[in-house]
């Protein structure tokens, strides 16, 4: 889908993207990070042309950006930024229209649309009328993404989009985000400097430093073998755990090829829902000083083990 | 929508009254002069004077070109000035305009007397310069301070430089070079009257010629005026800024 080959950025002495290569395919959703100043923001603004490259070449479903004009490339491709920027002065309703105004949909068209949006978002006809001011933090990112997506562009390039909330609204948002994408098939380019993030959301990161980008690779790859002392400090010393974050109970259950007749669990053993990480069920068995937990799906209750959590990471994370 | 002009309408309904008290004032003089004289001195009752009516054409006429005029100018050179190719236009004119507030309005009138001579052209020329300063500053403050995000996310959206500025920077900005707007026109109003010492008329004729004859009640058939003239547009102005455009979605 994205094909970035050996582009170069600089900024007077300064080389803030230096002969990067990416290949992002479609339906993934990628993610770069770095520290601050890394270039990865510089190289996201690259493929939409925010930034003209110096040198090398972006193709987006085998074309050149350059073969278009900017404006053109840019609303075929959602955008979201940190700070949102919604349009203070538009309503909910006119800032998601935005895109599909610039493609001169028709009225119909454009409030069929916005409603669907909203659904999806999870806000209710209400929010329609609202002037960005009305917003909570949260509302705010959920209208941002609901813009991006109003004309269903087949990538979406996003800033820190969830950088300006808080932890709980964060995780949440970043859950809802990861399922809507899943299901709408986009492909996603997801710049971040928060390693919980780019573990929980991506299917492969890129990381950055100084305008390189020094290994491209799935989560689970990165941590079996980093390309390098910086990628692996970068990462940190609890990568392992953000990793477990990535696992639902559920999923790790299937995993654990649990036996026919489900586990049952004595009476006082912790309990947690299916739909809680493993990390959380590490946390827990640590917290509370037992070997296992017993887990609740829907209908049955299951007992998941210590051992069980390496037997997560040796799966395809 | 009701809603959002919910703010305006105390200032239209002001300014309306003050309208109404203005048209009173300008058509029955009379009564006011007779209620003035109760505790003022009666002098120059024999001196010839312009009705109320012909004056306030002059002042209307004056202040309306001038403004009208300098804010067509201003509009113009404060969007050419926030181009981005365009930083040392902006540098130039922000320099020129702190300059040229230095310098007050009697002085920019008595320097163009001897160029233009006496009359409506050096007047014309005095408050057409004064009236270009408030909105060009407003003009450019305004579009500089539309938040850079919102501008990035528009540019990241597809919006060209023309539909950037028409439908995000300059609605945005609005609220600013609506109240530049209404400063320049309220301080053209009551400059207007200096252009009476130079033989442009308005309602600066009856203050100059009371001043000089020391008549008081001659001074306010020219100030009372001008002050309902200034406070009508001052209202008016702000019952706009608070003014919301329809929404369209």
């Amino acid at each position: 889908m994205i094909s970035v080959r050996g582009v170069s950025k600089r900024f007077g002495e300064l080389a803030a993207v230096d002969r990067a290569d990416l290949e992002v395919r479609d339906g993934e959703l990628a993610v770069l990070i770095g520290p601050s100043g890394c270039g990865k923001s510089t190289l996201l603004r690259l493929i939409n042309r925010l930034v003209e490259a110096d040198e090398g070449q972006v193709l987006i479903a085998g074309s050149d950006t350059r073969s278009a004009r900017p404006e053109t490339l840019r609303r075929s491709i959602g955008y979201v930024i940190q700070s949102v920027g919604l349009f203070p002065h538009l309503t909910v309703c006119e800032n998601i229209a935005t895109v599909p105004r610039l493609h001169h949909w028709d009225r119909a068209r454009i409030a069929a649309r916005v409603d669907e949006l909203l659904a999806m978002m999870g806000l209710d006809a209400a929010y329609r009328d609202k002037l960005p001011a009305e917003l909570s933090g949260g509302e705010a990112q959920r209208v941002g993404v609901a813009r991006a997506l109003a004309a269903d562009p087949r990538l979406l390039l996003m800033d820190e989009p969830f950088g300006s909330v808080d932890p709980l609204t964060r995780v949440r948002l970043q859950t809802e985000f990861r399922r809507i994408q899943r299901r709408l098939g986009k492909t996603v380019l997801f710049v971040t400097h928060d390693v919980e993030e780019a573990v929980r959301l991506a299917d492969s990161i890129a990381v950055m430093k100084a305008g390189r980008i020094l290994q491209h690779a799935s989560p689970g790859e990165l941590s079996r073998s980093p390309a390098g002392p910086f990628v692996n400090d970068f990462l940190g010393s609890d990568y392992g755990l953000q990793l477990l974050g990535r696992f639902r109970l559920r999923e790790a259950l299937e995993l654990s090829a649990a036996p026919a007749a489900p586990r049952v669990a004595p009476p006082g053993t912790p309990l947690l829902s299916a739909e809680a990480t493993v990390k959380d069920a590490l946390s827990l068995m640590i917290a509370s000083g037992t070997d296992r937990i017993a887990v609740r799906d829907a209908e049955r209750l299951a007992e998941f083990r210590l051992a069980d959590v390496l037997r997560v990471l040796g799966g395809p994370a | 929508m009701s809603r959002s002009n919910r703010g305006a309408w105390p200032y239209w309904t002001a300014a309306a009254v003050l309208a109404a008290l203005f048209l009173l004032v300008i058509f029955r003089w009379a009564w006011f002069e007779s209620l003035a004289l109760l505790v003022l001195p009666r002098k120059n009752i024999l001196l010839p004077r312009t009705p109320l009516y012909v004056l306030a054409a002059q002042h209307l006429v004056l202040v309306a070109a001038t403004s009208a005029l300098a804010m067509a100018l201003a509009f113009v050179l404060g969007i050419a000035a926030t181009r981005p190719a365009a930083r040392e236009l902006r540098a130039l004119l922000i320099r020129l305009s702190s300059l040229a507030e230095t310098f007050p309005s009697a002085a920019v009138l008595a320097l163009s007397v001897p160029l233009l001579g006496y009359g409506f052209k050096p007047t014309f020329l005095a408050l057409f310069l004064y009236a270009i300063l408030p909105v060009l500053r407003n003009t450019i403050v305004g579009i500089e301070g539309v938040a850079a995000a919102v501008v990035e996310a528009a540019l990241g959206m597809g919006f060209d430089r023309r539909s950037l500025l028409w439908q995000i920077q300059l609605p945005l900005a609005l609220p600013v070079i609506l109240a530049g707007v209404r400063i320049s026109v309220v301080i053209n109003i009551s400059a207007a009257t200096l252009g009476a010492a130079v033989g442009a008329g308005g309602f600066g004729v009856p203050i100059v010629s009371g001043l000089r004859s020391l008549d008081p009640v001659l001074i306010l058939r020219g100030s009372i005026p001008v002050a309902l003239l200034a406070l009508v547009a001052d209202t008016a102005f702000r019952a706009v800024e608070r003014s919301r455009l329809p929404r369209s979605c």
